[in-house]
């Protein structure tokens, strides 16, 4: 084949073009340390790296936003750690000031700290993260505490918080802190309140509410209190409902358990004339025990047996249930162990359901709720004491001793196991004020959220790590895609210089081969 | 049989070999032309004179001076130009598109996330001044650089299209240029020098003009070259060439071209080009560049609605509400957008806060909620949806498969950044009626698709090509639950990853069209490496005939000589 010399020309032009291109992008890529250079190069790795960058924008954002709640949280920790602090002050200060030495100006004198104290509070309620009050929820731009004169704290700010992106998506979200709503207010308590009427109890010496109601823990109650026409106590004005025994009852007999009590309405300031307490179990009265449509059924193998309503004495009330049981039944009524005894001579093993939902005159009739099958011509006794659960509500138990009590006069009936003279228990029904067990109260609210907002920003240090690690991940990857492999870059270059020069070479040496160099 | 005869003879010699060598000399300074085809000095004996002894020669004659030229080689080199070209084209253009939507130089996913994340930084601060600020000149800078990457684009298209008119300018001058070589050609007569010379430039003035549109050529028997256009419309006819007319359109603002016939009338052949640069131009105007250019508009369009959507519900500092924080376009979303005037007069303009009833049944116009900011940071993630058309994946009753029966689905669709609400009692058909039928939601119309055995569906239709539909999700309602049980896709594209698929759509066209023209050029390399074994000039060759020829005048010369002498001995007798 002819060989046009312009063909030999072109050609090394060509290869000399690209070895260019190709040393000029070798060289790009080694000063800009990537190897992607434009999308052509690798369409999908570019699309990928575009998206990386934009994950890492974004986490970089959470990671912001995360610093910014970690900032919050720290100030809420030693704000509410400050809080903490004072508290416990006021504590000592109630125990010492309950103390019968202390006179009315020893407690003036008191009131003034007390008022510091309160003040100090309002500070640290308002504490401010550059123009924003950390517990003023989403009403962050105005102070959320206002003191007013009589040393009272009105909350201004919102007790919803603002939720904050850490992470993708609609679970992403935490608060931003606490609002004051949750950090000085309980489930119907707040401290400033508390405080407020310790100050005032100090203010006016009055003793009682300064010195612990709660007299003996043993005898403290816990449970739903409720009046028995099935409505919750709503007493107005009283704060704490104290009922004390000032005469046990007897202890066995008819009329045991049948103490007198009075009560106070106004945290033991001044007490109530005597009461009788109606404990149910007298039997030798008509009228002992009443039957009405609260209290009157019971089953018996799975059939419903209703009681005549009435006033009953416990032989009446035997004979009452043996008429409805029918015939096969002897019941029979023990005034001493105040129990009634049914022997089933039916001849057949007769099931009595006491646990049935409908089974209201279990408690009435002493029988615990839970079913008894009294076989042919055995007897079965009662559990417990007749005429307790008059009411119909509730179901005596192990717990409750099968006791029921009822407070005549303040329309209260309590389930107690055991009662004795001089003891002291409180009803709580709306707020505790005053004193020691407010103190406490306060105190545990605050050592409540002083864990919360512990482990609050202990999450969001996590968070912040997992976000480093995703970031570095994120990085990692990216590099892979876009990021030079320099050594290789740099071999390259040397190989393709190396061609470079080996061309030129084969250039000249060509070139010297012409006829020309032979003519004359 | 005379002296005068060697003369004679001895003188054609020298004529031959002069002549011989002029072509020699012409190929050697022609070694580098372009285009050139070497030529040789055909010689043949001279007509031979009867004598007494018979017929006896009577010396040498040039018949004619050949081109060595390879018809078919030059035709598909021709063809092969018309394919090079227009992938040189598209290569370069890509490359500008490439570099405008390169996210090195752009930008756009950076700024967008910025965007987000200055909501994000808002939402924990909301009613920092510094935060407000910071947002709004990430929303500038947004908006800016969709604007830049639009105009752009739009300039580049704008070349495009100015391109296309200087190419037809360059088409005409060469088509007027082939018919005067065509005249030259059939003047000069095969078989001279200068034919050949003309040959070869109008050679190249073909391959010229292949590589801007595609053509079809014939040579009819004097020489002369015919040159069509892919359909058929004559280029050049003998001495007489065509004009083409690059025809400005008033609607699209952009040139179409014409063909002059030779009474003037003009038929538009702009859709008949399938070939060259002119294709090239043609479809990065009209295709590509305003598939990207819509690709920006719709997220343009997706970012304006959504951000304005929940922007609008929020509460100012300053109490207002329904303030927009685009300006609110309704065309030409990327051309235009810009925050709207009110955000950019004053940083309280800009809503965070949704409007929040207190427990008292009063509104609290003064909290400091970050909702909005909440609502609008989330936009950067994946829920958006963008699609030109959009139908439900799946039937919307599969069980019932009726469009009649209610669908037992409560909240609401967002639908163009407008809310569409939804009962349980709705059916299919009333959920397409209520879209239709919303004042404020023009440019969407809705159906229902579908029949009794395989279920309905519920179809979106914008009424014209510039409307986009959005359907959002993680709005206020519920409208998740709405968009998964009318089986729309809830995993839309997200700004981002729109962006960063623009980005692997512009790569991989530049890639395909460099791939492309690599694969084409080293095809056109070899082609004229066929083409330089044949009509190329070798050095080595020109200058052995150059000696060939010399030494061959040397001896004609010696052979006038020679009678000279013989002349000088005859004359002394």
């Amino acid at each position: 084949m002819r060989v046009a010399d312009s063909v030999r020309y072109d050609s090394f032009k060509q290869n000399l073009t690209r070895l260019n291109e190709k040393i000029s992008r070798t060289q790009n890529v080694i000063s800009s340390q990537k190897k992607l250079l434009d999308p052509s190069d690798d369409p999908v790795a570019t699309s990928r790296s575009v998206e990386i960058q934009a994950e890492q924008g974004s986490n970089d954002q959470m990671k912001r936003n995360l610093e910014s709640l970690q900032t919050t949280g720290s100030y809420t920790e030693s704000a509410l750690s400050s809080v903490s602090d004072a508290l416990n002050r006021i504590e000592e200060i109630a125990v010492a000031q309950a103390s019968d030495t202390m006179n009315a100006d020893d407690r003036k004198a008191a009131v003034a700290e007390v008022e510091g104290i309160i003040e100090e509070l309002v500070t640290l309620g308002n504490t401010k993260v550059g123009s924003t009050y950390i517990f003023g929820g989403q009403r962050s731009n105005t102070a959320p505490f206002v003191l007013n004169d009589d040393y009272s704290v009105d909350f201004v700010g919102s007790d919803q918080v603002n939720k904050v992106y850490v992470d993708r998506g609609e679970a992403g979200k935490i608060e931003s802190g606490m609002t004051g709503a949750s950090a000085f207010y309980g489930d119907g308590f707040s401290i400033f309140d508390a405080l407020k009427n310790f100050r005032d109890a100090l203010d006016n010496n009055s003793e009682a509410l300064i010195e612990d109601p709660v007299a003996d823990p043993a005898n403290g109650y816990s449970g739903t209190v409720s009046s028995n026409n099935g409505n919750y106590y709503t007493g107005a004005g009283n704060k704490t409902f104290l009922v004390k025994i000032t005469t046990a009852g007897d202890t066995t007999g008819p009329l045991a358990g049948r103490a007198q009590y009075s009560f106070s309405t106004d945290g033991g300031i001044s007490w109530s004339d005597e009461l009788a307490v109606n404990t149910g179990g007298a039997d030798t009265t008509i009228g002992d025990i009443i039957i009405d449509n609260t209290n009157d059924t019971f089953y018996v193998g799975g059939s419903k047996i209703r009681l005549a309503s009435g006033n009953y004495t416990g032989d009446d009330l035997a004979d009452e249930i043996e008429d409805e049981l029918g015939a096969g039944y002897d019941v029979t009524y023990d005034a001493g162990t105040r129990k009634f005894t049914i022997t089933n001579n039916t001849g057949t093993d007769v099931a009595f359901n006491w646990s049935n939902e409908g089974s209201t005159a279990a408690g009435v009739l002493g029988f615990e709720a839970k079913d008894d099958t009294i076989a042919a011509g055995a007897a079965n006794t009662g559990d417990f004491d007749a005429g307790m659960f008059i009411d119909g509500a509730g179901i005596p138990n192990d717990t409750n001793g099968g006791v029921k009590i009822s407070f005549g006069a303040a329309d209260v009936l309590v389930s107690l196991s055991d009662l004795s003279e001089g003891d002291q228990f409180s009803i709580d029904t709306q707020t505790v004020k005053g004193g020691t067990a407010d103190a406490e109260k306060a105190v545990d609210l605050v050592a409540k959220n002083l864990a919360w907002i512990g482990s609050y920003t202990s999450r969001i240090e996590t968070m912040l790590d997992e976000k480093e690690t995703r970031n570095v991940q994120l990085s990692e990857y990216e590099s892979k895609l876009v990021d030079a492999d320099l050594a290789q870059a740099a071999t390259d270059l040397e190989a393709l210089t190396t061609s470079y020069q080996a061309l030129i070479y084969s250039i000249s040496k060509i070139e010297s081969l012409s006829l020309l160099n032979y003519l004359g | 049989m005379s002296i005068s005869s060697i003369l004679n003879i001895a003188k054609s010699g020298i004529f031959a070999s002069q002549t011989a060598l002029k072509t020699v000399s012409h190929n050697l300074s022609n070694v580098n032309t372009e285009g050139y085809a070497r030529q040789e000095a055909v010689m043949d004996e001279a007509t031979p004179i009867p004598s007494d002894i018979g017929l006896q020669g009577n010396g040498v004659t040039v018949s004619q001076v050949i081109g060595y030229r390879d018809k078919f080689l030059e035709k598909t080199i021709t063809a092969k130009n018309t394919d090079m070209q227009e992938q040189q084209t598209l290569s370069d253009m890509f490359q500008s598109i490439e570099s405008i939507l390169n996210e090195d130089n752009s930008k756009l996913s950076n700024y967008t996330t910025e965007f987000y994340n200055s909501w994000s930084d808002l939402s924990t601060d909301p009613t920092s001044q510094s935060a407000r600020t910071a947002l709004i000149s990430s929303g500038e800078n947004l908006a800016r650089t969709i604007r830049n990457v639009y105009s752009d684009l739009k300039d580049l298209q704008i070349e495009a299209n100015s391109n296309v008119r200087q190419e037809v300018d360059n088409i005409n001058r060469i088509t007027s240029e082939i018919a005067n070589l065509n005249q030259k050609i059939f003047e000069a007569g095969s078989g001279s020098g200068a034919a050949n010379d003309y040959v070869n430039d109008r050679t190249e003035l073909v391959k010229e003009l292949a590589g801007k549109l595609d053509i079809q050529t014939l040579e009819d028997a004097s020489g002369r070259v015919t040159i069509m256009t892919g359909t058929g419309k004559s280029l050049v006819d003998g001495n007489k060439s065509y004009q083409l007319q690059a025809e400005f359109d008033e609607d699209t603002g952009f040139y179409g071209i014409s063909w002059v016939s030779a009474s003037g009338k003009l038929t538009d052949i702009t859709s008949d080009i399938n070939g060259g640069s002119v294709k090239a131009y043609l479809d990065i105007r009209d295709i590509y560049i305003p598939e990207f250019i819509s690709d920006l508009d719709e997220t343009a369009a997706g970012l304006i609605q959504n951000v304005n959507y929940f922007h609008s519900q929020g509460i100012t500092l300053n109490g207002e509400t329904d303030v927009f924080f685009f300006e609110d376009l309704t065309v030409n979303y990327a051309k235009d957008i810009d925050l709207s005037d009110e955000v950019k007069a004053d940083s309280n303009s800009v809503a965070a806060r949704l409007q929040v009833i207190g427990t008292d049944g009063g509104v609290q116009n003064n909290t400091t909620d970050n909702s909005i900011a909440l609502k609008i940071a989330s936009l950067g993630d994946s829920n958006l949806i963008f699609t030109r058309a959009v139908s439900s994946s799946f039937a919307a009753d599969a069980t019932d498969s009726t469009d009649t029966s209610a669908l037992g689905i409560s909240g609401s669709l967002v639908v163009n950044g407008t809310a569409i609400t939804i009962d349980a009692a709705d059916t299919i058909q009333d959920i397409a009626t209520a879209i239709d039928g919303d004042p404020h939601l023009t440019g969407v119309s809705a159906s229902v698709e579908g029949n009794a055995t395989d279920g309905y569906r519920l179809v979106l239709q914008p009424s014209d090509d510039r409307t986009t539909i959005t359907l959002v999700n993680g709005s206020f309602d519920d409208s998740t639950d709405v968009l998964n049980s009318l089986g729309f896709s809830s995993g839309g594209s997200s700004f981002t990853s729109y962006i960063a698929n623009d980005q692997a759509k512009v790569g991989e066209y530049t890639k395909n069209a460099e791939d492309l023209l690599e694969y084409q050029t080293d095809t056109m390399t070899s082609l004229k490496n066929q083409r330089a074994s044949v009509s190329g000039v070798s050095l080595d060759e020109e200058l052995a005939n150059m000696l060939k020829y010399q030494y061959a005048y040397q001896a004609a010369a010696k052979l006038v000589t020679l009678a000279d002498e013989m002349f000088q001995t005859l004359l002394e007798m």
